[in-house]
């Protein structure tokens, strides 16, 4: 007996908390996988289309989607776009039933936009920037389901090619990523400010370039929106913390403008490095929601 | 003591001395097109402060600004010459290689600059000066200009 105990050496014991280890990963990756489930959609609810035009705007969504040829003002999907490590070929987003996202339900959007999940389990990479959509409130991710629901449909076969490995490592990536729970307004705070950091948080996802990232990619929330360099090229997303005491623009009215117009009306540097497509979706926007970003952009010191 | 205040004068001189030497010597086409477009902007600035109302309108500073800046247009259409894409400048290589469709919007701008040149009336005022920024200055630095770096 007493020789048998013996047999238990160190190795046994490394063993047994190495598979321990490896069924909690499992596990954990099988949890992490796990799709939000249909009761996450309210009941009855019918989508506002003009809202989510809006939001489609505010996203800029057809700046990464945008088709080829005679798709141009369609998110048919198929443009070449550099990200860090390589190259990436964004989807067709148009309600094509074969290619695109015709047959996805609502419930498979949502989990999209929240949670970077597609409906066949797939994890998403981050440059679908999901990790600021998640902000975004139910409602106008429905809404915004609904009206690239509107767009004409087209027939584009983009495959999306993700690794195993980066997807298993994504799914634990996501979970230190993804905010907590849609935005809610800070209560000091009027509606006007709290419209313009839903905005800036959520679709129009701002912080995604102007927030630096650490080591592993997440962004920095110490200096949000403090300015980073670009993912796709060389050069930097300015700062967009102190623009009033920098005097970069006179006052809120003053931005509002500058987002509307961009360098038509001579706001220099609103143009490069990917900013002059994000103003020109952005000049789609209503004045209301126009001068809430800028309410709130002004805001931050 | 005196000697070290010296030479710190001395170099503070020679510093100086050097700095006037860099701009005298600010000559090529990088220079020359940074000068056109700061002018460009100078003599754009005061046309969208008259659409905004900041300023009144007046047919004639519209008339001279814009020949200006189609002159200056003109003169930078031709200040893109072969290596002018290092040094300090945020020219894109793009210029170079897709160099037809620089030179169209080029010339997109400089026709919209001589449209401007003939506004005789406020309300032509805002959609000729957003023709003359958003196809020209903002499709040109949407492609070929790199963004700013820290």
């Amino acid at each position: 007996m007493a020789e048998k105990r013996r047999t238990l050496r160190w190795w046994h014991i490394l063993l047994a908390v190495l598979a321990l280890a490896g069924a909690g990963v499992a596990f954990a990756y099988q949890r992490l996988s796990i799709p939000l489930p249909e009761s996450a959609l309210p009941a009855d609810y019918r989508p506002d289309v003009k809202n989510g035009e809006r939001m489609y705007f505010a996203g800029g969504c057809i700046s990464c989607h945008r088709g080829i040829g005679p798709f141009v003002e369609l998110p048919a999907g198929g443009r070449k776009m550099k990200i860090p490590g390589g190259e990436i070929v964004p989807p067709n987003i148009t309600p094509d039933d074969e290619t695109g996202i015709g047959k996805w339900r609502p419930i498979d959007f949502l989990n999209a936009m929240r949670r970077g999940l597609g409906p066949d389990g797939t994890h998403y990479i981050p440059a679908f920037p999901y990790t600021s959509y998640a902000w975004m409130r139910t409602e106008d991710i429905l809404d915004l389901f609904a009206y690239l629901k509107t767009l004409e449909p087209v027939r584009n076969e983009v495959p999306l090619k993700t690794a195993r490995l980066d997807r298993f490592a994504l799914a634990f990536w996501k979970w230190l990523a993804l905010p907590p729970r849609p935005f809610r307004d800070l209560p000091g705070k009027d509606a006007l400010w709290n419209r313009g950091a839903y905005l800036v948080l959520g679709p129009g996802h701002c912080g995604e370039c102007h927030t630096p990232r650490n080591g592993i990619f997440l962004l920095d929330r110490n200096r949000w929106l403090a300015g980073a360099p670009l993912l796709t090229e060389k050069g930097d997303a300015p700062s967009l913390r102190g623009l009033k005491k920098r005097k970069r623009y006179k006052d809120v009215n003053d931005l509002m403008q500058a987002l509307k117009y961009g360098e038509a009306m001579g706001y220099e540097d609103l143009s490069a490095g990917g900013m002059g497509e994000v103003q020109s979706n952005l000049s789609r926007l209503p004045d209301a929601d126009l001068k809430a970003i800028a309410t709130y952009l002004m805001s931050l010191d | 003591m005196a000697l070290a205040t010296a030479a710190m004068l001395a170099g503070v001189a020679m510093a100086g001395g050097h700095g006037g030497a860099k701009k005298m010597a600010a000559t090529g086409p990088i220079a020359e097109r940074q000068q056109a477009m700061k002018d460009i902007k100078s003599n754009f600035v005061p046309l969208v402060k008259m659409v905004k109302g900041a300023q009144p309108f007046d047919a004639a500073t519209v008339k001279k600004n814009a020949e200006i800046i189609a002159a200056k247009l003109q003169a930078s259409a031709k200040l893109f010459p072969e290596g002018s894409d290092t040094g300090d400048t945020r020219a894109k290589p793009e210029i170079w290689t897709m160099s037809e469709e620089f030179q169209a919007i080029m010339n997109t701008a400089i026709e919209k600059a001589k449209a401007l040149a003939n506004v005789s009336s406020p309300d032509q005022l805002a959609p000729a000066v957003m023709a003359l920024g958003g196809e020209g200055c903002k499709a040109c630095h949407e492609k070929f200009r790199k963004p700013k770096q820290k």
